[in-house]
């Protein structure tokens, strides 16, 4: 079940007109929920809903031995065991197959791979966990007070299987609050799902097709046509991610939860540092807490404060932060090297401002410089992420390098005509200015309910009419 | 209302739900400027046990016709093939299909001059069950050569596809057009596992009428799609071997002795311009 199909459509119709009956009674507001969400997670996961409450109720447990033991031994290890029980989970379900597919090639080995499905959200679930266990132990929360409040917490359907990574700081007191829900929540709620729709199911749709097509074979495709799956899965993967963060965000609000945004126009970046401040926010925020903070203060407590120690500290807390960041995305190498590209990144653009004295950075020439290079760093990167394998990555590159050739313009549009006015007008939509985005939406907030359910409606009929519309494939025969 | 400010919402979604419902029921066929407006699934998350959606229903039908899993196809023993009734007459076969066509021709053509058939190859590039669907291009070109036989090798360009709803239909239209004359599908020979062409082609030919290319390894051109030449010949023989001894139409199919190099001139068109 995912949100942008007819199911969830008329599941969440039935649910939202219970719903608001029940919102303003904290306890059966919170049963209520917890049981759709549950549903939800089924719908979408089946029997590994088991995984799902089993992590709860030792997740749950862990939480109140940490809180209330006065023990300082038994404390930490209790919370060592949670963060184990929760990394072997997440290790056992997404990892075994690619820690023995990678011992057979290093070692020689001859282990067989496992028969295993991956339980949807578990990435975002397990890390929400340990973010729960670590706020505990550091004593910044204190745990929730029964076990209804911590379910409610991890399964929250508009987040459970993709994100955002909400916090049990930011989450719970709404939890144990009476909701108050007004005309703006509804409304600005119901924007954000709309415009979530038209990111993830239109637009970020269609882009996909194209990008399947020249990804699945990437040597049968032209350097252009490479080029644009280049920029297509830039434009596709930030529609698609951001879509469903909004629908998230807009399906919370509209309940009367509110959760902040996971995405910030990261495409206009100023530089690789400003980016991650602005991509996937509540991951790059739970890494820079839980992995980046704690690796820099253990590198600067045992370093010996030499010149340069604060910038080789930060390489130290990058390197292995970029690297699992890298890894948390998938069971692949090329995430590995997306991850750890990205960490090098990092490091040379803070060793650019480490080093260069701050009135030549402020030059507009090398602003501008900055932006391009971050650009093109994030357009080739996206394609060792797209890409089936490095291999892939390399040929597409390759090709973009060595065989581009801007005279395929014409027919590649005269060819993909809508395609190209998608991607054209997904660029615009990307690049517009907040300002403008802001007087859009409250435009459409301001519209008469009726209007509203007219442009839902031509919304839903859009999406029915481009999920069946495929991509043509294989072109290069034109050219 | 003021005090259940989300029941306006509630009522959008309700009568937008409504609306499409609605129309998924109607049996007309609706167009806007000259596009056809397509109807939501409602119908069938309404209708009882017709609520699967394509996949499950592929998935169901194969197992339940008992068909074997990738590989296991070619280890079939050789003294299951019973008797078979072959048909000797000469035939009139039409070698129609997308770009894959172009590899196959040469060998099939070889076989055809072997067993006193007359071969009509048509490469159709980039094409796929929509256009053949669309363009009622099938009954047009068995018409055309008078074809008492298609091998009709489709699917190449919609290994990736999504709308596999619609594909369903494209193929069942394929399948009506061949109006009678004997059919087999050669399905494609993936580079890339297939998001479910080959399920939706055989789940409407029956596994007499599929052959399972994508079991089959090639070596391929530099596009990394297209099998070599000397892989195409590999593919051509065991079509041969398939048609003879498996598929519901055998028909006389000896290995040619020789080459011909008889000159074929393919009708060649092409789906993107």
């Amino acid at each position: 079940m995912i949100f942008t199909s007819g199911f969830f459509l008329l599941a969440f119709t039935i649910f939202l007109l219970f719903y608001s009956f029940v919102y303003n009674k904290k306890s059966l507001r919170n049963i209520y929920v917890i049981t759709f969400s549950l549903y939800f997670y089924y719908k979408t996961s089946g029997d590994f809903v088991i995984v799902l409450i089993g992590s709860i109720v030792v997740n749950y447990i862990i939480g109140l031995v940490i809180h209330n033991t006065d023990f300082k031994n038994l404390r930490r290890f209790s919370f060592l065991l949670g963060i184990f029980a929760n990394v072997c989970t997440l290790a056992y379900f997404k990892y075994v197959n690619f820690i023995v597919e990678n011992v057979n090639v290093i070692l020689g080995g001859n282990f067989s791979k496992v028969d295993i499905f991956l339980p949807i959200g578990i990435s975002f679930f397990t890390f929400q966990s340990i973010s729960y266990l670590t706020d505990i132990f550091r004593r910044n929360l204190a745990p929730t007070e029964n076990i209804l409040d911590y379910t409610f917490f991890v399964s929250f359907f508009p987040y459970i299987v993709a994100g955002p990574i909400v916090r049990a700081s930011e989450m719970l007191p709404q939890i144990n609050n009476d909701l108050i829900i007004d005309k703006n929540d509804v409304a600005s709620g119901f924007s954000m799902i709309c415009k979530g729709i038209i990111k993830k199911g239109i637009f970020a749709y269609y882009i996909s097709q194209y990008c399947d097509l020249i990804y699945g074979s990437p040597l049968g495709f032209s350097g252009f046509e490479n080029f644009i799956a280049m920029i297509g899965y830039t434009v596709e993967i930030y529609l698609d991610f951001s879509g469903y963060s909004d629908i998230a965000i807009g399906l919370s609000r509209l309940m009367g939860f509110k959760i902040k945004p996971n995405f910030d126009s990261p495409y206009k970046s100023k530089n690789l540092i400003d980016f991650w401040k602005r991509w996937h926010i509540s991951l790059s925020t739970w890494l820079r807490d839980y992995l980046f903070l704690p690796l820099n203060y253990f590198y600067v407590r045992h370093s010996n404060k030499k010149k340069y120690y604060l910038l080789s500290a930060y390489i130290f807390a990058t390197t292995i932060t970029m690297f699992i960041a890298g890894l948390w995305h998938g069971s692949s190498n090329k995430y590995i090297i997306w991850g750890s590209l990205h960490g090098l990144g990092l490091i040379i653009n803070r060793t650019y401002l480490f080093t260069v004295k701050k009135r030549i950075q402020k030059l507009t020439l090398l602003k501008f410089i900055g932006r391009i290079l971050t650009i093109f760093f994030i357009l080739i990167s996206w394609v060792i992420f797209r890409a089936n394998d490095f291999n892939d990555a390399y040929s597409s590159l390759n090709l973009i390098v060595f065989g581009f050739d801007i005279n395929y313009i014409i027919p590649f549009y005269n060819a993909r005509t809508l395609f190209s006015i998608f991607l054209l007008v997904s660029i615009i939509l990307i690049f517009l200015p907040d300002i403008l985005k802001i007087k859009i939406t409250s435009i459409y907030i301001s519209l008469p309910i009726y209007v509203k359910a007219v442009i839902f409606i031509i919304l839903i009929q859009v999406i029915l009419q481009i999920q069946t519309e495929s991509i043509q494939p294989f072109i290069y025969y034109q050219f | 209302m003021k005090n259940y400010p989300l029941l306006s919402i509630v009522f959008l979604l309700l009568f937008s739900v409504s609306v499409l419902t609605l129309f998924s029921y109607t049996d007309d066929n609706i167009s806007l400027l000259g596009i056809d407006i397509k109807k939501s699934r409602f119908k069938e998350l309404f209708t009882p046990n017709n609520s699967s959606f394509v996949s499950d229903s592929v998935n169901n039908s194969l197992s339940a016709s008992g068909f074997p899993e990738s590989g296991e196809l070619n280890a079939l023993a050789p003294d299951s093939i019973i008797a078979r009734q072959i048909d000797t007459n000469s035939q009139r076969i039409l070698l129609a299909g997308d770009s894959m066509v172009e590899g196959l021709m040469y060998l099939l053509s070889d076989y055809c001059v072997e067993n006193g058939h007359e071969l009509f190859p048509v490469i159709w590039y980039s094409s796929s069950s929509k256009a053949y669907a669309q363009k009622n291009k099938l009954k047009e070109l068995i018409n055309k050569y008078n074809a008492t036989y298609v091998i009709l090798v489709l699917g190449a360009n919609e290994l990736f596809v999504r709308d596999l709803d619609n594909r369903d239909e494209y193929i069942k239209e394929i399948l009506n057009q061949s109006d009678g004359v004997k059919f087999v599908w050669i399905g494609p020979p993936n580079w890339k596992e297939d998001t479910g062409i080959n399920d939706l082609i055989l789940k409407n030919m029956g596994k007499d009428r599929y052959y399972p290319s994508k079991n089959l390894k090639y070596d391929r051109i530099s596009d990394g799609a297209h099998p070599t030449r000397k892989s195409s010949n590999m593919w051509a023989e065991k079509i041969a071997e398939w048609i003879v001894n498996e598929s519901k139409y055998p028909i006389l199919f000896n290995q040619p002795e020789k080459e011909y190099r008889k000159k074929l001139s393919p009708m060649m068109m092409n789906y993107a311009k």
